[in-house]
């Protein structure tokens, strides 16, 4: 089984195999590009992710271990369509895998997943941080992602009066 | 502390707020100016509708962001609403708009793509044809219906786009082979079947048949039939055939079958499990019976389950299974609830107060542990006198249970009198598992305290809405105050007919749209039976 290196940015190396990676657009285009440009067809690929910690690629890798047979989906593929996928994709496994973590590791994930390109993860991640906000006050909404309103004047109230209808309705 | 949310660049919190609806998009302008700024420059808009009635609203609102889809509907005004669609992306708007209302807008998206104008509402007749042809021969069209049209020739030159197909009355057989070939990527075709006019049987057989649709030429996985007043529901044996034959030529990749306002008459039910017996890729499957004319009154003989019909039945493997149960069809609905391994739904209606022996389900629950999801069961109050709810404990992902007893003595009253014979529930608390968001109990006996108890261990979990009816007073008035402060909107007396309903009243009356919320239903003694 042809493998890969990949190391995260604090070092930790995780050894994969090139199937399993290549589900991972970014990585797979880097195996493509050393295949390229190396003499030595038998050599293992290795590749340095400078933007991701050793937690974090862990769990990128864990969640592509888990749905490697899954069909790849497009990045580009239209948001409507994505939104499809990531509710119905979203298996048991899947919300066991992100239930016990904290926003700032799902925030993590989130920027894992768009720079490797995996469009699943990236999908169920938005879709979390989504479900903490849609029927929540503002208030709830400040609290769930620590945040401070830094309005000055009445400009909340102003922005609060031209979209009240979205309370009303 | 700075929030995490704070550390993705804009680009990336604009991909996570893209994910909210319209209406959460703006509503979280009020959080704070980065994300005011974000919807306001950089965010886009999916899905507005453009209606008259909504032109004064989608101007103020839109009129200035970005907007990547729009739906056109009931417009009429010859004005737009937007003064920037250079990033529409989609403009799927109903063929019943005026030309001259949709102009207006067509003339801003000079950026939006051929591929992205698509119509919908398209309806093809004899005397639409000349029209139709004229206006949308050349564009990409969703839906279309197609009703007393004798023609063959087909209008439409692209038909890549058609998702879904109405076949109404008087359609000529070959212009529909020519549809359900060329439609590559339709998805879900509804037959309307009316007195005097082509069976829908017979239409998708000679379609089939005479222009030789080779297997999978039609995509479409999703068949609907409806059954209008009038149509003759006489289903006898040899009616079977066409049908059978009907699918296999036309459409032979349909794996979601729905029958709706379906009649049985003489023949009780044979025709239908024949039917589901033989189509082997048929994971979804609705029969929802005509109300009001129940062959209850007709003293149906009740169906003989062959062996051979038993072993067909025994092959049928369905994931969702919705039907109305009648009493002359247990034998083959026993063979095929005991046959299941991967079934995901399972509803079962009630028709005039119809409900089954809870034994019938027992092979389904021992086979189905990793599968079932979500259980809907009308109970009849003569066979069940108890109810053990440790049966559906060892279910490993059960999300939803809801059990409502029947009793078709008390069709017409709206209570079980003195709580004779209603069925007791006993185990509530084993029923718990990690999955499990709604519990819905409806017309059986049970203590109060097993109701606190339950209240109070899924309290623990995060426990959104309680629902016990007009009876637990005493549960009422020790809760009334003290449920709020555990975080537990108490719903009382919101007269839901199902867990759903009082899931989505209770999503309105609190103005909370979560993504699920975890709800339990207990309605004592009062039985609720749908109005026919």
């Amino acid at each position: 089984m042809a493998l890969v290196r990949v190391i995260s940015s604090d070092g930790a190396a995780f050894l994969v195999s090139q199937r399993l990676a290549k589900r991972s657009g970014k990585l797979k285009t880097e195996i493509e590009t050393f295949r390229k440009s190396s003499d030595n067809s038998e050599a293992q690929p290795e590749i340095r992710i400078v933007t991701i910690r050793a937690e974090i690629l862990r769990l990128v890798l864990q969640w592509l271990q888990q749905h490697q047979n899954d069909p790849v989906l497009p990045a580009n593929q239209n948001e409507q369509d994505g939104r499809g996928d990531a509710e119905m994709g979203q298996s048991q496994w899947d919300r066991d895998f992100l239930a016990p973590m904290d926003l700032g590791i799902v925030m993590e994930l989130i920027l894992a997943a768009n720079h490797l390109e995996v469009k699943g993860l990236l999908d169920i991640t938005c879709k979390l941080v989504e479900s903490k906000i849609t029927g929540r006050t503002v208030d709830e909404i400040r609290t769930a992602f620590k945040l401070k309103s830094d309005f000055k004047g009445n400009e909340e109230e102003q922005t609060r009066l031209e979209n009240r209808w979205c309370v009303e309705n | 502390m700075e929030g995490a949310i704070e550390k993705l660049p804009n680009e990336m919190l604009c991909l996570v707020l893209d994910y909210l609806d319209n209406k959460d998009k703006l509503h979280v302008m009020s959080v704070c100016k980065r994300w005011k700024e974000q919807i306001d420059k950089n965010v886009r808009f999916s899905n507005v509708i453009l209606t008259d009635e909504t032109y004064e609203f989608v101007r103020k609102t839109f009129g200035h962001r970005r907007v990547k889809s729009i739906r056109i509907y009931d417009y009429s005004k010859t004005e737009s609403p937007f003064t920037n669609l250079d990033f529409l992306e989609t403009l799927t708007v109903s063929a019943l708009v005026p030309e001259n209302a949709l102009t207006a807008i067509l003339t801003m998206a000079n950026k939006l793509k051929p591929e992205g104008l698509i119509f919908y509402d398209i309806i093809l007749k004899d005397k639409t044809y000349e029209a139709v042809t004229k206006r949308f021969g050349h564009c990409r069209v969703s839906s279309m219906s197609i009703n007393n049209y004798s023609r063959t020739e087909n209008p439409f030159t692209n038909l890549e786009s058609l998702r879904e197909l109405n076949i109404g009355e008087c359609v000529s057989d070959n212009l529909l082979a020519v549809l359900l070939r060329n439609a590559v990527n339709l998805q879900k075709v509804s037959v309307a079947a009316h007195h005097g006019c082509i069976t829908p049987t017979e239409l998708l057989h000679q379609c089939g048949n005479h222009q030789r649709i080779s297997p999978a030429a039609c995509s479409a996985k999703r068949l609907e039939v409806t059954f209008d007043e009038g149509y003759d529901p006489y289903w006898n044996p040899r009616r079977f055939g066409p049908w059978n034959a009907a699918l296999d030529y036309a459409m032979p990749n349909v794996e979601e079958l729905y029958f709706k306002s379906f009649v049985i008459y003489d023949h009780p039910g044979l025709d239908i499990f024949w039917l589901l017996a033989s189509k082997p890729r048929l994971c979804t499957l609705e029969i929802l019976l005509r109300k009001g004319d129940m062959p209850s009154s007709r003293e149906l003989q009740p169906l003989v389950v062959t062996n051979e019909m038993n072993s067909a039945l025994a092959q049928v493997r369905l994931t969702s299974l919705t039907f109305e149960f009648l009493n002359e069809h247990v034998g083959a609905w026993e063979v095929i609830l005991s046959s299941q391994t991967h079934l995901r739904e399972l509803k079962m209606h009630d028709i005039n107060g119809i409900g089954f022996n809870i034994s019938i389900i027992l092979p389904l629950l021992t086979k189905c542990t990793d599968t079932l999801s979500s259980i809907d069961l009308k109970i009849d109050a003569k066979l069940n006198s108890k109810i053990d709810l440790q049966i559906f404990s060892h279910l490993k992902i059960l999300e939803s249970l809801e059990l409502e007893v029947c009793d078709s003595r008390m069709v017409s009253s709206k209570k079980l009198p003195n709580r004779v014979n209603v069925p007791t529930v006993e185990n509530i608390s084993k029923i718990f598992t990690k999955h499990l968001v709604c519990l819905g109990l409806r017309g059986f006996e049970f203590s109060e305290e097993d109701v606190i108890n339950s209240i109070i261990i899924e309290s623990k979990r995060g426990l959104d809405v309680v629902d016990v009816g007009n009876d637990f007073l005493s549960i009422w008035k020790s809760f009334k105050s003290s449920l709020p402060k555990m975080g537990i909107e108490y719903c009382r007396n919101v007269e839901p007919s199902s867990v759903h309903y009082t899931c989505i009243a209770s999503r309105k009356k609190y103005n909370r749209n979560r993504f699920s919320m975890k709800i339990l239903v207990f309605r004592p003694k009062f039985v609720y039976f749908k109005a026919h």
